[in-house]
């Protein structure tokens, strides 16, 4: 007996169903980040989406295979680079962040701070401190929960609205409905986390959601695939200033400010007005 | 001018800056290097000879008289070329026309200027002895170049998206709190509009009904020219959406309204070379990338009502927004930078106005306003170094600070940093001579270029609904035009006041008690003149020059019959 005669399912309305099933969760881990106030709670829930994510590509790679017998090196090419860029920022997230938020110690006298700060270690023991660091933030920040979810719910239903317009067009049926919604979802709230978490650590995952938004975007939105060869070039290249931005930037503000509290940083600011 | 010589001139232009990031690289990772500080002032005079030579190059292809390659770029059609890289698979293709090449000559002008003062900077200078400084600088200075140049649409948005991360790494060059703050909202803000942008050039992309009907490799299905050949096979409603997001995307960059609000902040922490670059060149180049979108929605809607409608009211929130911000009182490097604001609102309201005249004046309001501003950031710039010593420690490198949570400099201080800098005229009358001109011209007063691009965009604006010589591509009643027309007068003339108001309190009045006019020998003056009063002169001689039209007349002439392409 074949799937198809226990399930009623075939292999591809299977893999379909996982995929929407996969890119729920997305989305509430989306929510979960949003709402919740603990550094590290948020940076775990962004390493779990970003697991998610290069499911969701795998299973949409399976789905093309199955429609079309085979994909050629140019669609391998582009889920290659989508599935593994997610995996690169599951990894590599926390520890680049715990390496940023540690970069408080001042440069040895005479240093550059840029040269100090890039030859900043991973592995490192001092991590308690930062995370410590996290822990005190965390506890400091006052969220209104309720706001956040009235804001997450109005984003999440403006893309579906997109979403249901973009489908209801000629040329617009070949999109899944859901996973349009989510990337859009997921690009939107990443831009939302980011106003409105006070912390430079949260802020940063808000702009790595926008990211897997984008991924999303590109697995759902460009159906041809040339085209989507060179959007892969394109994320690949944003996701390797991403990777200077955790690099370099993060830490370089964290050491200059002094805190990765940036309501600190804002009532301190000179820059008003 | 032969195909050959464009060629060249295009590997050029894309190949020795990136020649130069990596010699700044290669200092900079060698930090035991000895005579380093030799070896990055003879790299940054070679920086300030290739932009040099670039420009003289680009402006020779602006003006040969002809040639084939001349001869598509004048005719509106445009030269392509295709450099290959990977056999029948990728290519790097290359588009330029008209448009590009007023952007390629408006990029090379500001650049050679800021390379020319960052070239041999002043003693005590923090970006003196930076190798670090100059390669982010020679590789902005790439990406910018690449957005004109190249045809893919995707390729400029990787273009653009290298600008944001090379110009957030010298925004906070100077170590500072506020320094990094402004560099971290720049960076966040941008990054969230490119990414609008890759999503609209991906709504785009699904917009193309059957990819294997435009012909050429594969890879160029995404190039604007083979797009704009085939833009009747292009599905409408996923254009105009592309399009919004475009709009939103680019126009994070490019400080229109509402989107503006890292523009002061960046502009008004980075270093003066740096903050001309974004405020001269960054913002024109995010609104090519616009128009180019603009002339592919226009052709494929067959109709330019509905971006001229969007992109007239985005000049008009711009406005609005705009105004009251520079009538506040501020320090002057954000005055400067909410003016960017300002004058973006007036290209883009010439541009939505659409009319033959309105386009010519904004597109030489562009011009105009990237070498008037660049002048204002770079003589100010010269003013902070002179006067340094009397605005406190949040000028200068800082070294970060010890202990647990180091607090970096006295932030409190730069709030007032700008009150003590008074009596410009008396400590540094040339510096303040053209700070003067680039103040009345930046305000619109004749007979500088900014007012007779203003002039024309009005009279464009009127042309529809007073002279009833020819009709608006917005579809606008008359009254709604009219409207637009007097909030632009109503808002230009506060800024006039606001800007003068400023500018008076920096130039006018009794400098600080200690400060004198510097006394300088011969070979001080020597290095004076050629090297920080030079680059001024030079913007200078544009802002001046700008009312002799006849220079440019045709060049925008062809640019307006490019922005006018239905196909």
């Amino acid at each position: 007996m074949s799937l198809q005669d226990w399930t009623g399912w075939d292999w591809q309305s299977l893999l379909d169903r996982s995929a929407q099933l996969l890119e729920f969760l997305l989305l509430l881990t989306a929510l979960r980040i949003t709402l919740t106030s603990s550094i590290d709670g948020i940076i775990n829930t962004y390493r779990g989406q970003s697991l998610i994510l290069a499911a969701v590509t795998a299973l949409n790679a399976g789905i093309e295979l199955k429609k079309k017998n085979s994909f050629g090196p140019e669609a391998q090419l582009v889920i290659l680079v989508i599935a593994v860029l997610p995996l690169l920022l599951a990894i590599l997230a926390k520890p680049l962040l715990l390496r940023a938020t540690r970069s408080a110690a001042s440069s040895p006298k005479g240093k550059q701070p840029m040269m100090f700060l890039l030859r900043l270690p991973f592995r490192d023991s001092n991590f308690r401190e930062a995370k410590q660091v996290w822990r005190d933030a965390s506890e400091q920040s006052v969220r209104v929960r309720a706001l956040d979810a009235v804001a997450f719910i109005a984003i999440v239903a403006l893309a579906a609205y997109v979403a249901t317009w973009f489908n209801s067009k000629p040329g617009g049926k070949s999109i899944r409905l859901i996973g349009l919604t989510v990337s859009l979802s997921l690009h939107f709230v990443g831009l939302y986390i980011m106003t409105s978490k006070r912390d430079l650590i949260s802020q940063t995952v808000g702009l790595l959601v926008m990211d897997h938004g984008l991924y999303l975007g590109l697995v759902n939105i460009v159906t041809v695939p040339v085209p989507a060869i060179f959007f892969a070039v394109a994320l690949f290249c944003y996701t390797a200033i991403t990777f200077v931005i955790l690099y370099v930037m993060v830490p370089q503000v964290r050491f200059v400010e002094g805190t990765i509290d940036l309501n600190k940083v804002a009532r301190d600011s000179a820059l008003k007005g | 001018m032969s195909d050959d010589f464009l060629i060249n001139l295009v590997l050029a232009t894309l190949a020795l800056p990136i020649i130069l990031m990596v010699a700044f690289l290669v200092i900079l990772l060698r930090e035991q290097m000895a005579k380093k500080g030799i070896y990055i002032e003879i790299l940054g005079l070679t920086s300030l000879i290739v932009s040099a030579t670039l420009l003289a190059m680009w402006a020779w292809v602006a003006m040969a008289p002809g040639g084939e390659a001349s001869g598509l770029i004048r005719a509106g059609v445009g030269w392509t070329h295709q450099f290959e890289i990977w056999k029948d698979k990728f290519s790097l293709d290359v588009h330029i026309d008209a448009l590009s090449l007023y952007f390629i000559l408006l990029a090379n002008i500001v650049a050679f200027a800021a390379a020319w003062i960052v070239a041999f900077p002043r003693r005590g200078e923090p970006f003196k002895d930076s190798a670090f400084f100059y390669c982010c600088l020679n590789g902005f200075y790439f990406s910018m170049l690449m957005v004109p140049i190249l045809d893919n649409l995707i390729g400029l948005w990787i273009a653009i998206e290298f600008t944001t991360l090379f110009s957030a790494l010298v925004v906070g060059f100077y170590y500072t709190p506020s320094a990094w703050e402004a560099a971290w909202k720049y960076l966040i803000i941008t990054s969230a509009g490119i990414g609008l942008a890759l999503l609209g050039t991906m709504f785009l992309a699904h917009a193309i009904k059957d990819p294997s009907s435009i012909q050429g490799l594969p890879d160029s299905v995404m190039n604007w020219t083979k797009l704009l050949e085939n833009h009747n096979k292009l599905e409408q409603s996923f254009v105009e959406l592309s399009f919004l997001f475009i709009l939103v995307g680019y126009g994070t960059k490019a400080g229109l309204a509402p989107m503006h609000t890292w523009l002061p902040d960046g502009h008004g922490e980075a270093p003066a070379a740096v903050s001309a670059l974004l405020s001269g060149v960054l913002l024109k180049l995010a609104l090519y990338a616009i128009l180019r979108f603009s002339i592919l929605t226009n052709a494929s809607l067959d109709s330019k009502e509905f971006t001229s409608n969007i992109l007239l009211g985005a000049g008009v929130f711009s406005l609005l927004i705009a105004a009251p911000l520079i009538l506040k009182r501020n320090r002057f490097k954000r005055v400067l930078a909410y003016h960017s604001v300002e004058h973006m609102g007036i290209i883009c309201f010439g541009l939505g106005i659409g009319t033959p005249l309105a386009l010519a004046g904004a597109l030489l309001h562009t011009l105009n306003h990237a070498v008037t501003k660049s002048l204002m950031f770079l003589a100010y710039g010269n003013v902070i170094s002179r006067y340094k010593s009397f605005i406190g420690p949040s000028i200068g490198k800082n070294e970060g600070g010890g202990g647990k949570y180091p607090t970096g400099a006295l932030r409190k201080d730069e709030d007032d940093a700008d009150k003590h800098i008074t009596g410009i005229l008396r400590i540094m009358p040339w510096t303040a001579s053209l700070l003067l001109l680039g103040g009345f011209a930046l305000v619109g007063a004749p007979p500088f270029g900014i007012f007779v691009s203003e002039l024309m965009i009005l009279l464009g604006a009127m042309q529809p609904p007073i002279m009833g010589t020819l009709a608006s591509p917005t579809g606008l009643p008359d009254w709604a035009i009219l409207l637009a027309v007097a909030i632009f007068m109503l808002t230009t003339t506060l800024i006039f006041f606001g800007l003068t108001r400023h500018l008076s309190e920096h130039l006018l009045g009794e400098p600080p008690k200690d400060l004198k006019k510097e006394l300088m020998n011969i070979k001080d003056k020597l290095f004076w003149f050629f090297f920080e009063f030079g680059p001024l002169l030079f913007l200078g001689v544009f802002v001046v020059a700008g009312v002799l039209l006849v220079a440019w007349l045709g060049l925008i002439n062809q640019c307006v019959a490019v922005l006018q392409r239905m196909g």
